[in-house]
Order: C-alpha cells, then sequence, then structure tokens
C-alpha cells in the first residue's frame, strides 16, 4: 500500500442513519412489497410459464422438422409479390361485383323467336 | 431469523451503508437497496446458511441489489446530474476544515470514477479486501479487479496529488 493509499483507507466512512435501522428492520420483518415492482409483462408469465415452454418447445420441434430447403427458400421479388396482390385483388372484385351474367347470343334468340312464332301459328 | 436478522444489520449495515452510497452516490437509493438486502435476508432465511464470510456474501448481496436498480430505474443517469450533493456524506465529518476539504475531494473524486472502478476501490480500500475476493463480490476475474483498482488509484492519485500535497 503506497502513501495515497494509506491516507485513503484513513478516512472513517460514516454509519447509516440510526434511524434507519427500525425502518428497514421493520420493513424487512413486515415482508414489505419490493419498493420496485417487477416488470408488467412477469406475473402475467409466470402462472404460465409450463405453457410458454410447451409452445416454444412445440416451436422448436416444428422448425427442427421443416425441411432445411422449405425454410431457405428465397423470399418472392417485389414483382411477384405485386402480382399475387393484383390476382388477389382482381378475385375479390370479381366476388364483390361479379360481371353480369352473359345474355343468349342473337343466333339463339332468332331461332326461339322463330320456335314461337311457329307454336302460335 | 428475526433475532439474527437484527445481529445482521448491526454488525454489517454501516459497511454496506458505505458500499452502496459509493455506488449509488443517493441517501434514498442507498436506503432502498440496503432495504432490499435484507428483505431479501428475511424472506430467505436459509440465505446465509453455510455461507463462510458474511461480509463478503452480504456485499455481493447489495451489489447485486444496487446493479438491479440501476438496471431497472435507470438511477445511474440521473444521478451523474446530481451526486455531487450526496457524496460527501460517504465520509465521516472532518475536525478540521482542511482535513473536511480533503475528504470531500476525495469523495468526489471517487464519485466520478466509472460504477466499476469506485466498487473495486470502495471493497480494497475501506474493507480492506483482496483481490481474490473482490472478484467474488463483484463477479469478476482477480486480473480484471487489480487492473480496475490500479487505473482508479492513477486518477485518483492525479486528481487529488496537488490538494493533498498542499494540505501536507
Amino acid at each position: 500500500m503506497n502513501d495515497l493509499e494509506r491516507v485513503l483507507a484513513r478516512i472513517p466512512l460514516a454509519a447509516a442513519p440510526a434511524e434507519w435501522r427500525g425502518e428497514i428492520l421493520r420493513g424487512a420483518r413486515n415482508g414489505a412489497p419490493e419498493t420496485v415492482s417487477a416488470s408488467w409483462w412477469q406475473p402475467w408469465i409466470r402462472p404460465r410459464r409450463l405453457a410458454f415452454a410447451a409452445a416454444w418447445t412445440a416451436i422448436a420441434i416444428l422448425r427442427l422438422s421443416t425441411p432445411e430447403e422449405e425454410r431457405s427458400a428465397s423470399p418472392a421479388t417485389l414483382g411477384q409479390l405485386r402480382g399475387r396482390v393484383a390476382t388477389q385483388l382482381t378475385l375479390l372484385a370479381e366476388l364483390f361485383d361479379p360481371p353480369a351474367p352473359p345474355g343468349p347470343s342473337p343466333a339463339m334468340h332468332e331461332a326461339r323467336v322463330a320456335r314461337r312464332e311457329t307454336h302460335i301459328a | 431469523m428475526p433475532d439474527d436478522l437484527a445481529r445482521i444489520y448491526d454488525e454489517h449495515a454501516d459497511a454496506l451503508f458505505a458500499f452502496l452510497m459509493h455506488l449509488t452516490r443517493d441517501v434514498a437509493e442507498t436506503h432502498d437497496a440496503l432495504q432490499e438486502v435484507f428483505l431479501k435476508l428475511a424472506r430467505r432465511p436459509d440465505l446465509l446458511a453455510g455461507v463462510g464470510d458474511e461480509r463478503t456474501f452480504l456485499l455481493r448481496v447489495a451489489h447485486n441489489a444496487a446493479r438491479d436498480r440501476f438496471r431497472r430505474q435507470a438511477v445511474r443517469r440521473e444521478n451523474e446530474a446530481r451526486f455531487a450533493d450526496e457524496t460527501s456524506r460517504v465520509f465521516l465529518p472532518a475536525e478540521t476544515p482542511d482535513e473536511q476539504i480533503f475528504r470531500e475531494a476525495v469523495a468526489g473524486a471517487v464519485a466520478v470514477l466509472p460504477e466499476e472502478q469506485r466498487a473495486v476501490v470502495h471493497l480494497k480500500l475501506w474493507e480492506g479486501l483482496t483481490f481474490d475476493e473482490i472478484g467474488v463480490v463483484l463477479g469478476i476475474g482477480l486480473n480484471t479487479a487489480a487492473s480496475r483498482y490500479r487505473y482508479a488509484l492513477d486518477k485518483l492519485r492525479t486528481r487529488l496529488r496537488p490538494l493533498h500535497q498542499e494540505l501536507q
């Protein structure tokens, strides 16, 4: 220990304030609630620890059982995505606003009129 | 345990107070961290069972309590701005003005050290622990503790030498 260390080490430390003794021991004995609350998610997760563990295990098993090539398939390009979105929009438009059903062709109409006239005559 | 709790307080609270004051640089934070230490002891009466050196173990618990508080509340950042007000309370008031000036300078010089160096300096100088024991308290290796101490002491020497020489 050098000179500075000796000088510093000789400086007496202050004691804890006397009034703390009662407060702290009383607080400890009463099992007072902790001054700092746990994170908001801890009380939610704690009772379901087993469920979360099971879910994570299932996810891990599914991931491990998925073939590597499926997992590593390259993502669709922007163009492909746009094409898929356009197709979906077209299908949706057809679903909610279907085109008018096609009417009878002119030839069929003429034949039908002719049949009706023959029948009336 | 209740009687034991009082005995533990009487034997170790002052040391824990000083250590926590050096760590937190804040009286209210020190109080709360000390409360957490004793709450933990009250809730787990077997915590000290089989512990070789109570003081070292309690310093470790106190260090963990202080660090948890830092993490949870980010009080460290707040303290950076206001530590100067309360750091001098870590030492007893001196009987002479010159000595008081020196003690306040020491408190200020220790306060501006990084937290991990403050902890090592306190445990080495004022608890008289070996680097091995400091490593146990802080959860670091012996060499890390020794190098942190060397860095810290160099900084303290630089800051305090002029004043120390002037007061001699």
